[in-house]
């Protein structure tokens, strides 16, 4: 289902018995709820699994009024058949609305497959409506605008956190100078610029070949006690991402051809072309050698990274 | 019970069954129905315990205040954590009188050399093709699918697996697969797993099967060299599926390369 979809139903005030929500983009997700619960005037209650509020409706009286039940990231779901099957049937829950929330669904997992018509995926919104957004409420220049994207990562709910800041501040000083006040935010910490993740920086600098900076960063991410089954799993997936991007030459948009996110892409763009094609398979195979070697004993885990690296750059 | 007819039989030839049994063999292979077998032999009801070690530290107690014959069965102990296993010792050092426990594990590593010790390791025996085959007539499956899982599939729980897929479609998508893997283009390749159990909450076919019915397609038309490799390829990835825990997406994607880049494939390691 698509948001459009959802708009419609949130329009004509007719609902489906339940909604899944996934995706990373909390603040769209959140203002949908919102309008739900507003066009129902209803207010929703939060769960955490779906088995709760089957034990909660079977103590309602007949007469009780709808309800809408929110349950957020219920693994148990996911995986019973019992529980899939009695929220498919017609007589559960029929004047209330259920909302699914799950910040990460798999889309090979059975519950994504059987109730894939239900799910709403929230993706990050893309820059240039970001802007859009952005600019609705704060007079800031595009380069502004991008700026705020970047340090957010395109975190909707983030940028809007921000923008309050410099609004209140505004309000206090009577400035309006805001791509100036922006930056002095940022200097002075007073804009949140989160500490860059260990393996991300890492699996960055191996995939544009800044040598002596990866091993850096990899006894930072040792430091700080990263297994390198995890570092060679985010290695992995980046690495196989950037071999899509750089490989791809058609019409259609990569995210859809290749089933990864916008933010992904841009990631990916920025590493292309770093490593040929045959590299980048040669290190995914790598990497995939050290996790086998892991798993059966033949490659000691503590310097399983260090073995790819050899292995990759000589 | 096809294929184990000499383990049941040392199995009844027993005047006194150990009361800690390792049951070795792969899954689909028949170990729960072994395990029903002894429960038969004892007149003992069979009660299949959870894993976690918050079910072992309850059932313990339980066991020890049985009263008559009763047997549990602790399935796949590879994925049980290293408490639970420590959990069990107990039971092992001072058996309780009227309760038998039957852990089924794929390899014997996955159990502490403690419980090891003290058990009685059954190893299920490997079926024969034939055995396969005859396993797949007893179940009235059609010609196609006995001759399909004769050829791909190593233990009955396959066949019944293979079954239940729809052998039609299964096919069908591995011919797919077969016949455009390297046609398609890098970035939307990937997505040919999409069909396939890749983790453990996901539904799709299992990709050892998976793998099988592709080397017999490979098979089916070895006049081509490239043919010979992927079987080849398909073969050394196959074998590393017998390591538990192994990520099966990553796998999945470099046998995806490998195949797409036989011409330079090396069988190396």
């Amino acid at each position: 289902m698509d948001t459009a979809t959802l708009k419609s139903h949130i329009k004509q005030g007719k609902f489906d018995k339940f909604y899944i929500f996934t995706g990373p983009e909390l603040f769209v997700r959140s203002a949908y709820i919102q309008q739900i619960s507003k066009v129902r005037d209803i207010t929703p209650r939060t769960f955490e699994t779906f088995s709760e509020i089957s034990r909660y409706a079977n103590t309602l009286s007949l007469l009780q009024k709808a309800s809408i039940y929110v349950i957020i990231d219920d693994m148990n779901i996911l995986s019973d058949d019992t529980l899939q099957s009695v929220l498919e049937r017609s007589d559960t829950f029929k004047n209330d609305t259920i909302i699914f929330v799950f910040n990460v669904l798999d889309k090979r997992n059975k519950f994504y497959k059987r109730f894939k018509d239900h799910v709403i995926e929230f993706e990050y919104l893309q820059s240039s409506i970001l802007r859009g957004y952005i600019k609705k409420d704060l007079k800031l220049s595009d380069k502004g605008c991008d700026y705020l994207i970047d340090v957010c990562e395109q975190d909707y709910s983030r940028i809007r956190l921000e923008i309050d800041k410099i609004l209140n501040f505004s309000k206090i000083t009577g400035r309006t100078d805001y791509d100036k006040i922006l930056v002095e935010f940022l200097n002075n910490g007073t804009i949140y610029v989160p500490p860059k993740d260990a393996i991300f920086d890492f699996v960055d600098a191996v995939l544009k070949k800044k040598k002596k900076l990866a091993y850096e960063l990899l006894e930072d991410c040792k430091d700080i006690g990263e297994p390198s089954l995890v570092i060679l799993s985010v290695l992995f997936s980046n690495a196989k991402q950037t071999l899509q991007v750089q490989s791809y030459t058609g019409n259609a948009k990569i995210t859809e051809v290749a089933g990864i996110t916008p933010f992904q892409v841009k990631l990916a763009s920025a590493r292309r072309d770093i490593y040929t094609d045959e590299q980048l398979v040669n290190l995914m195979t790598l990497v995939r050698d050290a996790e086998v070697g892991i798993k059966s004993g033949s490659v000691e885990e503590p310097i399983a990274v260090e073995y790819v690296l050899a292995r990759l750059w000589g | 019970m096809i294929g184990q007819e000499k383990l049941l039989e040392v199995i009844d030839k027993c005047a006194k069954l150990p009361r800690f049994i390792i049951l070795v063999g792969e899954k689909g292979s028949g170990r729960h129905l072994v395990a029903q077998h002894i429960a038969k032999k004892l007149s003992a009801p069979l009660i299949v315990s959870e894993i976690g070690v918050d079910a072992i530290r309850a059932l313990i107690p339980t066991a020890y205040r049985v009263t008559s014959n009763t047997v549990y069965l602790l399935p796949d102990v590879e994925n049980m954590s290293p408490s639970a296993r420590n959990a069990l010792l107990k039971v092992t050092e001072e058996p309780p009188q009227n309760a038998y426990f039957i852990m089924t594990v794929t390899d014997t590593s996955f159990v502490l050399p403690t419980l090891r010790s003290r058990g009685t390791v059954l190893y299920m025996f490997p079926y024969t093709s034939l055995e396969i085959a005859d396993f797949a007539k007893q179940h009235g499956y059609s010609d196609e699918e006995v001759y399909l899982a004769s050829n791909v599939c190593s233990v009955p729980g396959d066949v019944l697996a293979l079954h239940e897929y729809g052998i039609d479609e299964f096919v069908k998508y591995v011919n797919l697969v077969f016949d455009n893997i390297d046609k398609a283009s890098t970035a939307n390749v990937f997505k040919i797993g999409n069909k396939i159990k890749l983790k453990e909450a996901d539904e799709g076919y299992d990709l050892r099967l998976f793998f099988r019915t592709f080397i017999k397609l490979c098979g089916d038309n070895f006049r081509q060299k490239k043919y010979v490799v992927w079987a080849q390829i398909t073969s050394k990835i196959l074998k590393d599926l017998k390591i538990t825990g192994l990520n099966l997406s990553h796998t999945f994607d470099v046998w995806v390369l490998a195949i797409r880049g036989w011409e330079t494939w090396t069988p190396l390691l």
